[in-house]
C-alpha cells in the first residue's frame, strides 16, 4: 500500500514537466525514505535522477519498497488536470497495475482521481557515484536557460570553460560566434540572483545544447541552479525541488569528431 | 534555398550560375523566367484570383477553356494549393506544377491529385488542340517506370498515377515526351529526390519524380511534318544537375547515425535542365500583369534612408542617372536585354519580397550604404555637405525638415554604436587573449589529468589544488570516475545493436496512431540503400522493452 500526499501539487506538476521531454517512460521508485526515479534519455547519453524526500510530504506511506513503471507522458497529461495550488495525492496497490492520482482543490470542495495505467519497463538501478568536482558553479536558473536558449540558436555545442575570472559560455556555428562570460557576484539584495563559482581547478568541456535545453526545462522548479564539472566526469546540471529533494541530469561531455578522428 | 543563394553571394549571382533562360522554381514558392513570357497565369483553372488584382471578384473570372464540366468549388479547391504556375512564352507554354503527394491509404489526397491531374490534363489538350506546344516542369510526384525508383516492388508499375503518366507519353498513344528518358533511355540509378527522413541520399536511394515533358510540334515550316516534333527537332540536351545533391561521400562520415549528425542543409530534389535550339525570337512584348515585379510587397519595395538621401543627391548632381534608371525599367520589358526579370506570383512566400529585379537594385542600394557611412564616419564636414545636397533638392521644406532630422537621428546612433563597439571590442580583446591562455593551461591540467588516472603517477605541477585537497579525495574521485566508467558502459550496452553492422540502433517512437501509439523501439542507424549494399540499412527492428501491464 502506497500513499503520498503532496501539499504543494504544483511540485510534481512541475516536476513531470522537466523530464517528460527526455524520458519517455520510467520506473519510480518509493521506499520508506521518499520516492525517487531513475531514467535514461531514449539515446542513452544523459541521466535524470529525481528524488522527493519523504519528509517533504504532508503524509508517507509506503509500506514495503515499491517500483512502479510509468510513461511519463501520460502522467504528465493526467497530472496538467491538477491546478497549482491543489493538494496531490498518489495511491497505488502492492503489485496492483494500476496507480491513482487524487487532485483536491485547497477548499476541498472539488476532488478528482484519476487512474493512469502501469507499465513494465526493463531498468537497472544505476549507483551513481559521489565525486568532488573541480569546478562548482551555482548560478540563477533563468539566466542559464536563458544562456542556453540563446547559445542553441547560434550553434549545437556549448563549451562550459571555468577560471579563476568566472565561468564562460561559447559555442560557435555557421553564422558566426558566441560567448557569455559570468563573473561571481554575491553581493545582490536577493540571495537567489548570487552568481557562485567555486573552482578548485579549471575545466572546459563541450556538451550537447540539445539536452542542455531539456534540462532547463526545470527552470520553474528552482530560482537557482547548479552546474557541477569535472574533466573526467559528466556534467551535473542540479535544480533543487524546494526543501524536498532534486532533480539532477547528468551528461557525458561532447569529445569534438575532428579530435576523436586525429587521436 | 537560402543556402543555395548564400554560396553564390547572391541570387542574382545564382540565377546568373545557370546560364538558362527559364528557371522554375518550386517548394521555395517562386517562379522565375528570364525569357519574359507574353503572359503568366497563376493557378491553371482560369479561377485563382490574386489578392492584388483590383476588383478581381471571382464573378468577372472565367473557367478556362475546356474545364466547364467542373464544379467552381471543386476548380478553386484544386488550386488554393499554389500548385502551378503557366507562361507564356510565344513559342511555347510552360506549367510549373508541383503535383500533389499522396500516401497509398489517405483517400483524400488521392481523390485531390486524382482531380488535380485530371484537370490538368485538360488543360494541356485544350492547349495542344490549338496548335499550342506544351512543356510541363517540376516535381510531379510520379516516378514513372519501375526504373525511376530504387528498388521498385512488383506492383510498382501497376500504380494508377503511374499508368496515367506513362499514357501522356508518345509512344503509349499520348502527346507528351519525357525529355530525361528520351535523351537517356537506359541510364538507372538517376533519380531527383531521397527522402531525408532516412538519409536515402547516401545510398543514392531514391526517386525520379521531377520531370521535363514536352508536347507538340516543332518550328519548322517544310511540309513534310514526317519525323518532326518539337522533342525531335528542338531539344539539345537534358540532364540531371547532381551536383545539387546535398550528400557529399567525401565530407560526411560514413554512418548517417538515424540522422543524429549533421543535418543536411537545402532540399531534397536536385534540379532537371533541358536546353533548346533553333528557336526563333519573339516580338518585343510587356511584362505580364502577374510578374512579381508588380506584387506590392515588391513594387515600392521598403528603401533604406541612406539610399533616398543618395537619390537626391545623385539628382541634383545629374538627372542622367534617373534617366537611364527609368530607362533600364523601360528596356525591361524588351526581351532582348539580358537583365530581365520577373518573377512568379508566389515569391511572398519564400523570397521575403526580394526578387531578382530588386536584388541588382539592392545591391546599388548597399553601394550608396558604403558611402553613406563612409561620410558619416568621415565627420561633420562631409555631413553638412550632404545636408547642403539635399537644399537644393526639388522637394518641399517640410519634408527636407523631416529628413533631415531622420539622418541626424540616424548619424548619432551610428556614432553610438561606433563608441559602443569599439568598447566592447576592446574588453572582448581581452577577454579572449585570457582565455586563450588559460585554455592552453587547461589542455595541458586535462592531458595530465588523464596521464594521472591511467598510470597512477604522481601530481604534476598543474594538479596542486588537487594535490591539497589531499589524497583521500583523490582516491574517491577515482572511484567515481571508475563507477562513471561502468555506468557509461552500462548505458551505452544497454542500447540493442543491429543485426548487420552490430552497432548502436537508434530509438524512436511510434507517431502513427494506433494500439502501438507511444511505443519506444530500436533501429538501425544507417542510412535507407539497396537491400544489395551491405553498409546500408539493415532493417533491423526491436521493440523497446517497456509495456503496459496486462490486467
Amino acid at each position: 500500500m502506497l500513499e503520498l500526499r503532496l501539499v504543494q501539487g504544483s511540485l510534481l506538476k512541475k516536476v513531470l514537466e522537466s523530464i517528460k521531454d527526455l524520458v519517455n517512460d520510467a520506473n519510480f521508485d518509493c521506499s520508506s525514505t521518499g520516492f525517487s526515479l531513475q531514467a535514461m534519455d531514449s539515446s542513452h547519453v544523459a541521466l535524470v535522477s529525481l528524488l522527493l524526500r519523504s519528509e517533504g510530504f504532508e503524509h508517507y506511506r509506503c509500506d514495503r519498497n515499491l517500483s512502479m513503471g510509468m510513461n511519463l507522458g501520460n502522467m504528465s497529461k493526467m497530472l496538467r488536470c491538477a491546478g497549482n495550488d491543489d493538494i496531490i495525492t498518489i495511491k497505488a496497490d502492492d503489485g496492483g497495475d494500476t496507480v491513482t492520482f487524487m487532485f483536491e482543490s485547497p477548499t476541498q470542495d472539488k476532488i478528482a482521481d484519476f487512474e493512469m495505467k502501469l507499465m513494465d519497463i526493463d531498468s537497472e538501478h544505476l549507483g551513481i557515484p559521489d565525486a568532488e568536482y573541480h569546478s562548482i558553479v551555482r548560478m540563477p536558473s533563468n539566466e542559464f536557460s536563458r544562456i542556453c536558449k540563446d547559445l542553441s540558436s547560434i550553434g549545437d555545442t556549448v563549451v562550459i570553460s571555468v577560471t579563476k575570472e568566472g565561468v564562460k559560455f561559447s559555442t560557435a556555428g555557421d553564422i558566426g560566434t558566441a560567448n557569455i562570460v559570468l563573473r561571481q557576484n554575491t553581493t545582490v539584495d536577493k540571495p537567489e540572483d548570487a552568481i557562485v563559482i567555486e573552482m578548485n581547478e579549471p575545466v572546459s568541456l563541450s556538451f550537447a545544447l540539445r539536452y542542455m535545453n531539456s534540462f532547463t526545462k526545470a527552470t520553474p522548479l528552482s530560482d537557482t541552479v547548479t552546474i557541477s564539472l569535472s574533466s573526467e566526469l559528466p556534467v551535473v546540471v542540479e535544480y533543487k525541488v524546494a526543501e524536498m529533494g532534486y532533480i539532477r541530469y547528468y551528461l557525458a561531455p561532447k569529445i569534438e569528431e575532428e579530435e576523436d578522428t586525429k587521436t | 534555398m537560402k543556402q543555395r543563394v548564400s554560396q553564390f553571394d547572391s541570387l542574382l549571382k545564382l540565377l546568373d550560375s545557370f546560364d538558362a533562360d527559364i528557371i522554375c522554381f518550386q517548394s521555395a514558392s517562386l517562379s522565375c523566367e528570364i525569357a519574359l513570357p507574353v503572359a503568366a497565369e497563376e493557378g491553371f483553372t482560369g479561377l485563382v484570383v490574386n489578392s492584388n488584382s483590383r476588383g478581381g471578384k471571382n464573378e468577372t473570372c472565367a473557367i478556362a477553356e475546356g474545364l466547364e464540366d467542373y464544379e467552381k468549388e471543386e476548380l478553386l479547391k484544386i488550386d488554393q494549393e499554389g500548385r502551378c504556375v503557366i507562361t507564356d512564352h510565344g513559342h511555347f507554354v510552360v506549367f510549373n506544377v508541383y503535383g500533389p503527394r499522396a500516401v497509398s491509404d489517405d483517400a483524400e489526397r488521392i481523390e485531390f491529385k486524382h482531380l488535380f491531374y485530371d484537370i490538368l490534363e485538360r488543360r494541356w489538350e485544350c492547349l495542344l488542340r490549338q496548335g499550342r506546344r506544351v512543356f510541363v516542369v517540376g516535381d510531379l510526384n510520379i516516378a514513372p517506370f519501375a526504373m525511376d525508383r530504387c528498388e521498385a516492388g512488383p506492383d510498382f508499375e501497376k500504380n494508377e498515377f503511374r499508368k496515367w503518366f506513362r499514357s501522356l507519353l508518345v509512344e503509349r498513344g499520348g502527346s507528351f515526351s519525357d525529355v530525361f528518358r528520351s535523351k537517356h533511355p537506359e541510364r538507372k540509378d538517376a533519380f531527383t529526390c531521397w527522402s531525408s527522413s532516412s538519409g536515402a541520399e547516401q545510398f543514392n536511394y531514391g526517386s525520379r519524380i521531377d520531370h521535363i515533358l514536352v508536347a507538340g510540334s516543332c518550328l519548322h515550316e517544310d511540309g513534310d511534318q514526317q519525323g518532326h516534333s518539337f522533342l525531335a527537332c528542338h531539344v539539345k540536351e537534358c540532364d540531371i544537375l547532381t551536383d545539387y545533391k546535398r550528400f557529399k561521400n567525401e565530407n560526411v562520415p560514413t554512418r548517417w547515425k538515424g540522422g543524429l549528425g549533421k543535418k543536411l542543409k537545402g532540399s531534397d530534389h536536385i534540379p532537371v535542365f533541358t536546353s533548346f535550339d533553333d528557336l526563333p525570337d519573339i516580338p518585343e512584348h510587356s511584362t505580364p500583369p502577374l510578374a512579381s515585379r508588380y506584387l506590392p510587397m515588391i513594387y515600392g519595395f521598403q528603401q533604406t534612408l541612406a539610399s533616398v538621401f543618395m537619390k537626391r543627391q545623385a539628382n541634383e548632381q545629374a538627372r542622367a542617372i534617373e534617366v537611364s534608371c527609368s530607362s533600364s525599367s523601360q528596356s525591361n520589358s524588351t526581351p532582348s536585354c539580358g537583365e530581365i526579370f520577373s518573377t512568379g506570383p508566389l515569391i511572398n512566400c519564400g523570397l521575403k519580397g526580394i526578387s531578382p529585379e530588386k536584388s541588382c537594385s539592392v545591391e546599388k542600394e548597399s553601394i550608396c550604404n558604403v558611402t553613406e557611412t563612409d561620410t558619416a564616419l568621415k565627420g561633420s564636414s562631409d555631413r553638412t555637405s550632404s545636408l547642403s545636397a539635399e537644399n537644393i533638392s526639388r522637394d518641399g521644406i517640410g519634408n527636407r525638415k523631416k529628413a533631415r532630422k531622420i539622418q541626424s537621428s540616424q548619424l548619432s546612433l551610428k556614432s553610438f554604436f561606433f563608441t559602443t563597439h569599439s568598447k566592447e571590442h576592446s574588453g572582448g580583446e581581452e577577454s579572449v587573449s585570457y582565455v586563450s591562455s588559460s585554455q592552453s593551461s587547461q589542455v595541458e591540467s586535462i592531458t595530465e589529468a588523464t596521464v594521472s588516472s591511467k598510470e597512477d603517477s604522481e601530481p604534476t605541477t598543474s594538479t596542486q589544488e588537487q594535490n591539497q585537497s589531499g589524497s583521500s579525495a583523490k582516491q574517491k574521485n577515482n572511484a567515481a570516475l571508475m563507477e562513471w566508467q561502468r555506468i557509461q558502459n552500462l548505458m551505452q550496452n544497454s542500447i540493442p545493436l543491429c543485426k548487420g553492422h552490430k552497432e548502436a540502433c537508434v530509438a524512436r517512437v511510434v507517431k502513427k496512431p494506433g494500439p502501438t501509439f507511444g511505443r519506444r523501439f530500436y533501429v538501425c542507424s544507417r542510412a535507407e540503400g539497396p537491400s544489395s549494399n551491405p553498409e546500408a540499412n539493415c532493417g533491423y527492428f526491436k521493440w523497446a522493452s517497456s509495456k503496459f501491464r496486462d490486467k
